[in-house]
């Protein structure tokens, strides 16, 4: 995972494309979206990520119109659309299922919105022309959508919605519906597509990690109604805010700690915490908003753990005294499950190293740099 | 279950064949038979050539077509504009509205009729309150529209509505809400997606009810005979007539060929378009 995954958008924070302030979608008692705030400037791709029912399609259903906020403001621009209906505000949706209107052919598909502003027959035929080139779609503008495959429906779905030249392009989980293989193509055509229109900011709400961390350049992490992370994939992965990011967000170990008052040593100095974890003295890194003393969580990456058999060899540096409770072959990677006492850890090693037998007491050592404390709640 | 196999495959076969013989096949044949029998004697199209050349026929003819064509066309509009309304308007009861339209298809098309009668006959509920109302002076006409063409119109109308609406509520049930969306996002307003998305895809569902809407107008014999109407002689009201006024047996034979032959030919038209629609 690199730093930012690809073109870095316009510097267009100060006019954001999309800027949604207090916004609460209420029913009844239920919040389903609560204050929610998100500014998204023009040519940034955002993602909305969370489980379901984390109001993630909620929020991007209320940028589009089709939800009416109870609270709250959605601005385009510099233009007020919080109360605007959806044909006024010139927004790109592409949905999961791609709803093609079935008796249109491909070409009609793309030009519907066209149409729909009445423009000139030439000026029509010219940008269904250009964005089937683009979607690589321009061989099969005389078909009808029930003789495409999935993945080629998608592209139409695209084609159609950008034809618009919306300044915003609105992804409800469009990948969802495709095979594995298809959907990392198809990511890869959408990188490849925002890198020709690098003004248009993206909004893609998805509930996988792995298309988020690949096409965003930011991550919104969605929990109840509430945003409860925002920033680039890789910071959210390195430093996630809170628990819920950390287990959401590449499945991270969640140990029990205590910070410890008076830290043995010197490497407090160099701005890392103590803390106790099962008689051993841990050495981590602190996150913005974890407490300065007392019970927190120490956040470590399965992989960033490491497999010791002799405890001779750890001479220093973070460890902890384990015994390995199963073990797991997984073709690129094998994958230990070691109880430490207070909790068991997740390790992923290389698939090279050899499968440690359950049962086998081993150390489990990790750098601090790559570990983080963080507020247990 | 098991086909049935040996000497009991061809009594299975042909039970079902023997019946449809008997009940169907065999009084159709007699009622041919009948209209292509010659007065005197042997077989011609002479009770045809008869029947064809007077005007009665043409004239029954034509306003058979006229009332099925405009039943029809208020059926699909009054049906569609209801069909849309409990699919897209959330209102309390629109599911139980859409499950009465059942209910409603299991009544006999007379009994529409019969409370057409009550309503705005002769001495009818409306009649009744506009007379106690405005006095006798203002009345309408001493007859109620309801013994003429509309009458008959709006009767039928009442009654094959739900034909047309159940169909389309079977199609609106499985359009993707979605389309609706996208085609709205790409700045299409409500009307615009009615015309451009939802009604081309609901063709098909149009078809089969208006045609359906069409055959059973056509056909239609109850309604009218329940009314009363005098000046209305549909096919089906001519072949009552020959045959029970005037026991003219031969040519009450020979109009019901010709509307046999008229439904037969309005069936076809109707699967050929079907058959040609995209998808």
């Amino acid at each position: 995972m690199n730093e930012t995954p690809w073109a870095t958008p316009r510097d267009g924070l100060e006019s954001p494309q999309i800027r949604v302030q207090a916004l609460s979608v209420r029913y009844g008692d239920h919040a389903v979206l609560d204050r929610i705030d998100l500014s998204v400037a023009a040519g940034e791709v955002v993602v909305l990520l969370g489980a379901s029912g984390s109001g993630k399609t909620t929020l991007l259903r209320a940028i589009a119109g089709f939800t009416a906020p109870t609270g709250g403001r959605i601005a385009l621009g510099a233009t007020d659309v919080t109360r605007a209906p959806p044909y006024a505000r010139g927004l790109g949706l592409v949905v999961q299922n791609y709803a093609l209107f079935p008796h249109l052919r491909v070409a009609d598909n793309v030009a519907f919105g066209l149409r729909a502003r009445k423009l000139p027959r030439a000026q029509i035929e010219r940008t269904v022309a250009r964005f089937l080139e683009m979607t690589g779609m321009a061989a099969y503008a005389q078909r009808y959508p029930r003789e495409l495959s999935g993945g080629q429906q998608q592209r139409v779905a695209i084609a159609r919605a950008l034809a618009i030249e919306p300044p915003a392009l609105l992804l409800d989980e469009p990948l969802s519906a495709l095979d594995a293989p298809l959907r990392a193509e198809m990511l890869e055509e959408l990188r490849r597509l925002h890198a020709q229109l690098p003004n248009t900011a993206i909004v893609y709400v998805t509930h996988d990690q792995t298309e988020a961390i690949a096409i965003g350049h930011r991550i919104v992490l969605l929990h109840q109604g509430r945003i409860v992370a925002d920033g680039a994939p890789r910071h959210l992965h390195d430093a996630p805010p809170n628990r819920y990011t950390a287990e959401f967000f590449g499945q991270a170990n969640l140990l029990p700690a205590r910070i410890l008052d008076t830290p043995p040593g010197a490497d407090g100095a160099r701005g890392y915490v103590a803390v106790r974890i099962a008689d051993r003295t841990i050495w981590a890194r602190r996150s913005a908003d974890a407490p300065a003393s007392g019970e927190v969580l120490l956040c470590v990456r399965p992989h960033d753990l490491r497999l010791d058999a002799d405890p001779a060899a750890v001479s220093e540096g973070n460890r902890l005294d384990g015994v390995v409770r199963s073990s797991q072959w997984l073709g690129a990677s094998q994958r230990a499950v070691v109880d430490i006492g207070p909790a068991t850890v997740r390790v992923d090693r290389p698939a090279s190293a050899p499968l440690p037998a359950a049962g086998a007491r081993v150390q489990v050592t990790f750098a601090a740099e790559r570990a983080v404390l963080l507020a247990d709640r | 279950m098991r086909a049935p196999r040996g000497l009991w495959r061809p009594v299975v076969i042909a039970v079902p064949f023997a019946v449809l013989g008997v009940v169907f096949l065999y009084p159709l044949a007699l009622l041919a038979a009948e209209a292509f029998a010659n007065p005197g004697g042997g077989y011609g199209l002479g009770t045809f050539a008869a029947i064809l050349a007077g005007p009665a026929f043409h004239d029954a003819l034509l306003a058979t077509l006229r009332i099925a064509l405009t039943a029809t066309a208020v059926c699909l509009l009054l049906g569609s504009a209801l069909a849309l309304l409990v699919r897209f308007v959330a209102f309390r009861g629109a599911r139980t509205l859409a499950r009465m339209v059942d209910v409603y298809l299991a009544f006999p098309s007379f009994l529409v009729a019969l409370s057409l009668t009550f309503l705005y006959g002769n001495s009818g509920f409306v009649r009744s309150l506009w007379l106690s109302t405005f006095g006798f002076a203002a009345a309408p006409a001493a007859r109620s529209f309801l013994y003429g063409f509309w009458g008959v119109v709006l009767a039928e109308v009442t009654y094959y509505t739900p034909f047309v609406m159940r169909p389309l509520l079977a199609a609106l049930e499985v359009i993707d809400r979605s389309q609706l969306e996208v085609a709205s996002s790409l700045g299409e307003r409500p009307w615009g997606v009615l015309r451009r998305v939802l009604i081309p895809e609901l063709v098909p569902a149009l078809i089969a009810g208006g045609s359906l809407c069409l055959l059973l107008t056509m056909n239609e014999f109850g309604i009218i005979l329940v009314m009363g109407v005098k000046n209305v002689i549909t096919l089906p009201m001519m072949i009552y007539g020959k045959a029970i006024d005037e026991f003219d047996y031969p040519a009450a034979s020979a109009v019901a060929i010709c509307n046999v032959a008229l439904s037969l030919a309005l069936y076809f038209a109707y699967r050929q378009a079907l058959e040609r629609m995209p998808q």
